[in-house]
């Protein structure tokens, strides 16, 4: 037997006291120590005799410290050993770990490899491996499950293709045959690589279950470091995956694999960056530029392993022990899941921590005092909350989901009720435009290219930058498969179930503030559900205003994040500043008014705060988050802000994206949430006010239904503000639209309705009349109706300015011909002599979303503006020769064309008359050849640095604002 | 709510007084919400001086004159124009300010396109000029009305549309009759080519034997529209003819000025083409009063139609008491035309266009008188005329007023006739006496110095 030992003294004495406990003694056992700290080797001088130990340098590998074993051995013993027992300084057999692994191997005389099963140490009940194997993405894969406990489901006999080195019994001759473990991998994956390079040599590896071994995997788990391991274990891991399967994978697929596992570390690099485990990403990085850096010693090896097969190599036999292909697909999916799992069960309700924290302080304040009795009834609260939640959580757990839903109202509830609000966005489904929204561009190519030239091939030419909204936009229509048209679809019809998920969990978030009770189920449903409708009824969506959709479904995760800003942990705390950070950008990128108005509310509160808890706000983990989220806005959207302030666009920074007029609203409108002119009959909002006002009485209510008010009141203000100025556009100026307010004051009314409705609820149940009890029916009558009739009323459709394919104003064949390349450009002139002309340049796919916002801000042309001031006064061929090298190609006076206009450009010597469907609308086309240079986009260097401020800022938030996927492996440590 | 009740009044701290004081803020702060669009002010035109002007002449219909006169009421330097008859013959022909220059040289009988540049641009005049059938050239017009034509043996129509341009231009022809608009074939969506006239003869084209209304609307390029009125009484009287004056938009109220003496006919043709009836009056215009002569009711003429009357028997014996004109005026937009054949001469005469602050026109030489009516307020008018070579033969200042016509004797040689306004728009015409006994009515034409140039702007899409 040759253990192996470094640093272990925690395990030694253990591990020792197993070894004498076997009740079959091995023949001879020697110990190898390389290098220990601490008191190892007198441990196993002690146990074993001085003669029997040998030691050597801190940076023996595994390998190396086996060979030392084994010479050790023979010279401890000459006589030929016939097995040999591997085990570590952190491995402990159970006592019939080494009889049954002999019994085994007499029953199978073909065995040449022999493992016991693994299991956890200390806990000694959990399977750590049974037989192990890789996949073809390089992970180490032993077939059990997470956590997997032992009671016996894996205990055949069975052939592996390798067995943890950790208890494993291997044939002397076979480890001397294979040239011990490859030096090349001094610590991890040794085994795999063995056993790999066994079963092509013929031998045999199985897996004794009846054999059992503890194991530590202090390396593995990082609570042992070594100077071979260093602090990144996980380096050292891939590093062994890697070279183990460059070196024992076939030669002609060592081409296909070496391309694998690039893309395959850049995706799990993503995986991690996306669990905030960037020291791991980093390390997936190292192990791939380690390995692939030495390409002559991977040959060698390669060559190596070729020489030892010689002919009898039987590379099929290694094959068939491998995982099967599909696992790395399957493990890809578990990840996402998990990923998805830990972010939605973030919404662990603050409210409940903070109790629960305030409890634990209670607690610990009172431990021995006669409060204790007072905290342990408090303490029980959560149990009571979950027998008395609702009476659908009472089923029992194992019904199955759909009796569990259709059991439940309020599932079917919420269910119809996106079916029906689903139902209401058809016109949404597919290619749509008109209103405020521009047609969708034809890939989300174009948004990118837009988002990332620094001046523009769009009408004249422009250097203002695109819109933040196209980054969110582009992403989405990158991941729906390029189509930018999918993309604005999506937006339309999932924003409302989205926003109906966000505005769910938030309310419910505080309702659990409100009474640890929670709120009635269906109260959140009602609350979520009618501000989920906020852009139906609102008209923001009939009227295409892409900005406030998104908004409505952005704005309820925003404030559940912010919430988080309560948490009693720090980390949270801080996570929250990162999540309501990018949120906020989001936000803003959808209307700029939402951050004017989180800054005052944030600061407003913080000076409340400063006020009434001055050693609250001292703590710097409690006061800097919420500044932190604020400040890393304007980093998330400095490609947007930073140029348009240098250019001399401050007016820009009010726009909301969409087309001219802005959606406005003021007054009364705002307050009940309606955009001017548009929405659903407004006596359909007026519930919503008066159960914010009715909130305010209550006094279990009215410090939120405050807080929600002054939300409002905040909102309002800053829309005025917003309001206020007129903005410079191009050719004219335009009043910035407040109807981004919209979805923050009915939002905050509505939970301040649900807030105040609870209080109600509350009372009423208390109360001791059953006719007082009864009167709780009536705000839930109210509740429920004000959603159902808004979402009846969307549904009937009819109330939008939507279509499939808006009408074009320029003949077919021009736009083909726009489509050509920038210098075909199409002046578009409209109006008449006495009214003045107004004209706009089309390019390309024409004016799609995206193109309005920049070329709103672009400044007048003035030489453009005289050369047709020219053009329609006296048309030379001077004139025509300029309009073809500004680009342009035809000139459209769309109908009614003022004939006074039509009949000079006729006259001109230059301009052919062009055909057009509608009669009534003149063409001609430039016959002059248009300069391939005429309008050109163009990338610019400060364009580009700020694009990777932006995309580095956006990483570091994302990952930062990500769930900890990995607490459990770091709380094993 | 349980707790209102109870502690209302020790309850009313800070956070009842926020109660009340928030929500009334955000009311107060969301009516200052402004929402108001800044208005898109439209961009006035621009008045530049004129840098071109281009006007077609028909081809000459009688055989007195092949030649077009030219003249300019602007044109301090003599200078050049170009002549273009529409054939390989374009020349420029050297003109002298002040005086009238005939194309003599490049005389021809088919339509002619006269080219006036830069100086030569502002105030440009051209005309046919024959003592009984004369025209002035008109620039190309995006629409024309011409009430009254006829497609029938005893009255017949010629339509003339002439392109100036390179390029092609295209019209609609829409012809009315009293039932009601006429689907002719090939009216619609009818080509002229670049550089080239097309005539039309409606007797040809469209057979009736009702009187008709023509709306020429061009749709794409530039086209000058005339109308040759023909009247032949078989047997009864020798031929006659006359040029119809395009009406160049309809009116709800306009004036028929120049009103030959004597017995003949008088029809007052009248077109709607609106979609709704239009009631029509008349008013008689006399240089004492306008009035509405006895015995003439209020006419209807239906939507899309036209309704010829004749007005004989209420208008001879006005024109004999020294009548000048008459003003039309209706519910609705109309063109309107009166046919007077008076002797052998037919005299069609249209709807004036309206002159601002001067006027002027060429007339053929033999007695002659200016017509004006339709001032809107007391006025001074400045009657300047000149003869062909520029000699300048009267100068004289007449008062006008509203309600009444003025009629103002011209010299013999006249053929330059200027109107020069003050305080008062006028509608005016030459009334040429025909040494045969025929007549001719020429209306004045505001004399354009400078052209509307648009504001251009840049918008969004």
């Amino acid at each position: 037997m040759v253990l192996v030992s470094h640093s272990g003294a925690d395990w030694l004495p253990t591990v020792l006291d197993g070894i004498a406990a076997q009740t079959r003694w091995a023949d001879r056992i020697v110990a190898v120590d390389t290098g220990s700290r601490d008191i190892s080797p007198e441990l196993l001088t002690r146990a074993l005799g001085a003669d029997h130990v040998t030691t050597s340098g801190r940076q023996t590998s595994y390998g190396e410290a086996v060979d030392l074993g084994l010479a050790l051995l023979d010279e401890v013993d000459p006589s030929r050993t016939e097995w040999v027992w591997l085990l570590h300084d952190d491995s402990t057999p159970s006592p019939t770990a080494l009889e049954e692994l002999l019994a085994a191997a007499a029953g199978d005389p073909t065995a040449s490899v022999l493992g016991p099963k693994l299991r956890e140490w200390p806990s000694l009940r959990r399977l750590l491996e049974v037989g192990v194997t890789i996949s073809g993405t390089g992970r180490r894969e032993t077939g059990l499950e997470r956590s997997e406990y032992d009671q016996g489901q894996h205990d055949a006999v069975r052939q592996v293709l390798a067995v943890n080195t950790a208890g494993m019994l291997v044939r002397r001759d076979v480890l001397d045959a294979l040239g011990g473990f490859d030096r090349q991998l001094p610590i991890f994956g040794n085994d795999v690589d063995f056993g790999w390079r066994a079963a092509e040599a013929g031998y045999r590896t199985l897996v004794v279950p009846q054999a059992v071994v503890f194991h530590a995997e202090a390396a593995h788990t990082g609570s042992r470091r070594t100077s071979l391991t260093g602090r990144h274990t996980h380096y050292q891991e891939r590093r062994a995956a890697l070279w183990t399967l460059l070196v024992n994978g076939r030669g002609r697929t060592l081409p296909w694999r070496v391309v694998r596992l690039a893309v395959g570390t850049i995706i799990r690099m993503v995986g991690f960056l996306l669990v905030r485990s960037v020291g791991e990403a980093l390390d997936e990085l190292a192990a791939l530029l380690s390995v692939y850096s030495r390409p002559r010693q991977l040959l060698a090896a390669r060559r190596a392993r070729r020489r030892a097969g010689g002919a009898s190599r039987d590379t099929e036999a290694a094959r068939a022990l491998l995982s099967p292909w599909w696992v790395p697909y399957r493990h890809g999916l578990d990840f996402v899941s998990d990923l998805a799992a830990a972010l939605s069960n973030q919404a662990a309700d603050v409210a409940e921590r903070r109790r629960a924290a305030a409890l634990e302080r209670e607690a610990a304040e009172a431990a021995a005092g006669p409060k204790r009795s007072a905290a342990r009834t408090h303490q029980q609260q959560p149990h009571e909350r979950r027998a008395g939640e609702d009476d659908d959580d009472l089923l029992e757990p194992d019904s199955g989901l759909l009796t569990r839903f259709l059991t439940s109202p309020v599932a079917v509830g919420v269910a119809v009720f996106v079916g029906v609000v689903l139902a209401g966005t058809r016109q949404a489904w597919g290619a749509v435009s008109g209103g405020g929204l521009a047609p969708a561009p034809g890939s989300a190519s174009d948004w990118w290219r837009l988002y990332v030239e620094s001046s523009h091939a769009l009408a004249l030419g422009t250097s203002v930058p695109a819109p933040p909204v196209l980054v969110p936009l582009a992403m989405l229509a990158s991941l729906l498969g390029g189509s930018a048209v999918a993309a604005v679809s999506v937006v339309m019809v999932l924003a409302m179930p989205v926003a109906l998920w966000g505005a769910w969990r938030l309310v419910r978030a505080v309702g659990s503030f409100l009474d640890p009770a929670g709120m009635p189920r269906w109260l959140v449903a009602a609350g979520a559900a009618t501000y989920a409708l906020v852009p139906a009824v609102s008209g923001a969506w009939g009227d295409g205003r892409l900005g406030q959709v998104l908004l409505v479904a952005v704005l309820p995760w925003l404030a559940h994040a912010a919430l988080a800003f309560a948490d009693p942990e720090a980390d949270r705390r801080w996570r929250a500043a990162w999540r309501t950070g990018l949120l906020l950008a989001l936000a803003t990128a959808c209307t700029p008014m939402v951050f004017p108005v989180l800054v005052v509310m944030v600061l407003g509160v913080l000076a409340l705060a400063a006020r009434l808890a001055p050693d609250l706000v001292a703590d710097r983990s409690v006061s800097l988050p919420p500044l932190v989220a604020l400040g890393v806005v304007p980093v998330l959207l400095v490609p947007w802000w930073l140029p348009l302030l240098v250019q001399g666009h401050p007016g820009g920074l009010l726009l909301e994206p969409g087309r001219f007029p802005a959606a406005s609203t003021g007054g009364l409108d705002l307050l009940l949430g309606r955009l001017e002119g548009l929405g659903a009959p407004v006596w359909l909002a007026v519930p919503i006010v008066l159960a914010a006002l009715l909130a305010l009485v209550p006094a279990r209510s009215r410090v939120t239904a405050l807080v929600c008010w002054t939300t409002a009141l905040v909102t309002t203000l800053v829309a005025a503000l917003v309001a206020a100025p007129t903005v410079d556009v191009l050719g004219g100026s335009a009043r910035p639209g407040a109807g981004g307010a919209v979805p923050v004051v009915t939002g905050a009314l509505v939970v301040a309705g649900c807030a105040g409705a609870l209080a109600v609820l509350q009372h009423l149940r208390a109360a001791d009349s059953a006719w007082q009890r009864r009167l709780a029916a009536v705000p839930a009558v109210v509740a429920l109706a004000v959603p159902t009739a808004g979402a009846v009323w969307f549904a009937a459709g009819g109330h939008d300015n939507l279509t499939a394919d808006e009408p074009a104003d320029v003949p077919t064949y021009m736009s083909q011909s726009s489509l050509l390349g920038p210098e075909h450009g199409i002046l578009v002139v409209r109006g008449d002599i006495e009214t003045g002309l107004r004209y706009a340049v089309r390019r390309g796919d024409g004016d799609t979303l995206g193109d309005d916002e920049v070329l709103a801000l672009t400044a007048e042309d003035r030489a453009f503006s005289n050369l047709l001031t020219d053009l329609v006064a006296r048309p030379t061929p001077e004139a025509v020769d300029e309009l073809a090298a500004s680009g342009i190609e035809y000139i459209v006076l769309p109908a009614p064309a003022d004939g006074r206009i039509s009949a000079r450009l006729d006259a001109s010597a230059g301009l052919a008359q062009a055909s057009a469907e509608d009669r009534s609308t003149r063409a001609w086309r430039v016959g002059v050849d248009l300069p391939g240079d005429a309008v050109g986009a163009s990338r610019s260097w400060s364009r580009i640095l700020l694009l990777i401020v932006q995309g580095l800022a956006v990483l570091v938030v994302a990952v930062l604002a990500g769930p900890s996927i990995r607490a459990e492996r770091r709380t094993r440590r | 709510m349980s707790e209102q009740p109870r502690g209302l009044r020790s309850r009313i701290g800070p956070a009842v007084v926020l109660s009340v004081v928030v929500p009334l803020a955000a009311l107060g702060a969301s009516l200052l919400v402004r929402t108001e669009q800044p208005a898109v002010h439209s961009a006035d035109p621009e008045a530049t001086a004129l840098s071109r002007v281009t006007l077609g002449c028909p081809s000459s219909r009688t055989n007195a004159t092949a030649e077009v006169e030219i003249a300019s009421s602007l044109a301090e330097e003599d200078g050049e124009v170009g002549v273009d008859p529409l054939t390989d013959d374009q020349q420029d022909l050297p003109v002298r300010a002040g005086a009238i220059t005939s194309t003599a040289a490049a005389a021809t009988d088919g339509a002619v396109v006269i080219v006036g540049d830069d100086t030569w641009a502002p105030g440009l005049l051209a005309a046919r000029l024959s003592p009984s059938a004369a025209t002035s050239c008109t620039e190309p017009q995006p629409d024309a009305w011409f009430a009254g034509v006829g497609a029938r043996p005893g009255h017949r129509s010629v339509v003339e549309l002439v392109n100036p341009d390179p390029g092609p231009a295209v019209v609609d022809l829409t012809l009315f009759a009293p039932t009601g608009p006429i689907d002719a074939e090939g009216f619609r969506g009818l080509r002229v080519p670049g550089r080239s006239t097309i005539a039309l003869d409606l007797s040809e084209q469209v057979p009736r034997r009702t009187e008709l209304g023509l709306h020429v609307e061009v749709s794409r390029g530039r086209l000058a529209a005339s109308v040759w009125d023909a009247a032949d009484r078989l047997g009864t009287a020798p031929a006659s003819g006359d040029w119809l004056a395009p009406q160049a938009e309809s009116l709800t109220s306009g004036i028929l000025l120049g009103l030959p003496r004597g017995d003949g006919t008088r029809r007052l043709a009248l077109v709607n083409g609106g979609d709704d009836e239009t009631r029509v009056s008349l008013r008689v215009v006399s240089p004492e009063s306008t009035f509405a002569p006895e015995g003439l009711d209020e006419i209807r003429v239906p939507p899309q139609s036209i309704r010829s009357i004749s007005i004989d028997a209420v208008l001879a014996p006005q024109v004999r008491a020294g009548a000048l004109g008459i003003l039309v005026e209706s519910t609705g937009p109309v063109a309107a035309a009166l046919q007077t054949f008076v002797g052998s001469d037919l005299a069609p005469i249209s709807v004036g266009p309206v002159i601002e602050a001067r006027g002027a026109v060429l007339a053929p030489p033999g007695p002659k008188e200016l017509l004006v009516a339709g001032a809107e307020r007391p006025g001074v008018a400045v009657v300047v005329s000149r003869s062909a070579d520029g000699t300048e033969l009267s100068d004289e200042r007449v008062e006008i007023g509203p309600d009444r016509g003025v009629r103002v004797k011209l010299p013999d040689r006249a053929m330059y006739v200027s109107l020069e306004l003050e305080r008062t728009p006028v509608v005016a015409s030459v009334f040429v006496h025909g040494t045969d006994g025929g007549s001719a009515v020429l209306p004045l034409h505001e004399v354009r110095a400078t052209g509307l140039v648009p504001a251009v702007r840049p918008a969004l899409p």
